[in-house]
């Protein structure tokens, strides 16, 4: 009964853990920063739209300039970084932006891989409580007379054997 | 081995060694004449989001120091061509701008319309100067008309029709006989 009591705790304990991870995950890094900061993490986020392989923020083609710029106009604007990235996806294609946005169908990406998690962990949970529940918890009378019959065929009185057997 | 056999043997080489170079030394050739003479592409329309939608706003000065806006030429097409004077294919380009622009300037019914894109007025002021072309060429310093449409390379080339809305975006180059195709292809729906 104490070992029943302390598996699901462990479930309990692993998925707490679980939660916090996912909502580190999601909220960690929301605390206040500079607009500086913001502006130039987002344009790591886009793509310079006439460099090869580098973002607006790596790059100084006279489009990651302006990419910039604008980044920090509509920052100052008070344009959250979702609607920042939609105008520049609405101009260039979703192709400029080198992370996918949270929404919509490319939302999908984010989303597939945790819901792909928690269910692969509920159905590893039910298989192992099938198994257990499943294993017989004490050895049933056939049992016994299986293990009676072993131990009489290999105790040396109960061998026919002259030589004693074994190599 | 008779001095005739060794001197048969480099002989029969250099003549396996000529087969074989002459046709290779053919092959290259041609690849060359057809890369030297093959025409540069041009008119190559490709997708953009700004298809179909109203034209982002097109508000500037020009080299000359005058004022344009493109809501002033609704009624007919406009050809919004981003260039800059270093560029090789705007410069391969600009004559068929000029020969469009005189072709629709009695009817009226088309006009050009260049941004400078990353590069000085005082160059697009001399570029002009040298290689033609009398419409608006407008100054984009931030280039943020640039991003407005989405330039991704020069020469690009939207072209507005009479309603405003972008019904096609050039790259590579444009020529004269190519937007008239374009606009009789969007006239006839």
């Amino acid at each position: 009964m104490k070992q029943i009591a302390a598996s699901k705790l462990t479930w309990v304990f692993m998925a707490g853990i679980l939660v916090v991870v996912l909502f580190i995950g999601a909220v960690g890094d929301s605390g206040p920063r500079s607009n500086a900061e913001r502006g130039r993490d987002l344009a790591a986020t886009i793509k310079c739209p006439t460099c090869r392989s580098q973002s607006a923020a790596d790059s100084d083609a006279a489009a990651a300039r302006a990419i910039r710029t604008e980044i920090a106009r509509r920052i100052d604007g008070g344009e959250s970084n979702e609607e920042i990235r939609a105008y520049f996806a609405d101009r260039y294609g979703e192709e400029v932006l080198l992370t996918p946005s949270g929404s919509g169908l490319t939302g999908l990406v984010w989303g597939l891989p945790v819901a792909a998690l928690v269910a692969s962990m509920i159905g590893l949970g039910l298989v192992l409580r099938r198994w257990q529940s499943r294993a017989p918890r004490e050895a049933t009378a056939a049992d016994r007379t299986l293990v009676d019959a072993y131990v009489a065929d290999h105790s040396p009185a109960g061998r026919d054997d002259p030589d004693g057997g074994g190599p | 081995m008779t001095d005739d056999e060794f001197d048969e043997a480099p002989r029969s080489t250099r003549r396996t060694a000529l087969f074989v170079a002459a046709p290779v030394l053919v092959v290259m050739l041609a690849f060359v004449w057809i890369l030297a003479s093959s025409e540069p592409a041009t008119d190559r329309q490709v997708s953009s989001p700004l298809l179909d939608e109203v034209a982002p706003e097109l508000k500037g000065s020009t080299i000359t120091g005058t004022g344009f806006d493109l809501d002033n030429r609704r009624g007919q097409f406009v050809v919004v061509n981003f260039f800059a004077t270093w560029c090789t294919p705007c410069l391969r380009e600009h004559p068929e701008l000029v020969r469009f622009s005189e072709r629709h300037a009695a009817a009226g019914d088309a006009s050009v319309v260049s941004i400078v894109y990353d590069d000085q007025a005082s160059d697009a002021r001399q570029f002009f100067a040298e290689q033609g072309g009398d419409w608006p060429v407008v100054l984009d310093p931030d280039g943020r008309v640039a991003l407005e449409y989405g330039v991704a390379g020069i020469p690009e080339s939207f072209i507005v029709a009479p309603d405003g809305t972008v019904v096609a975006k050039v790259i590579g180059g444009v020529t004269a006989n190519g937007l008239d195709q374009l606009m009789r292809e969007v006239s006839a729906g």
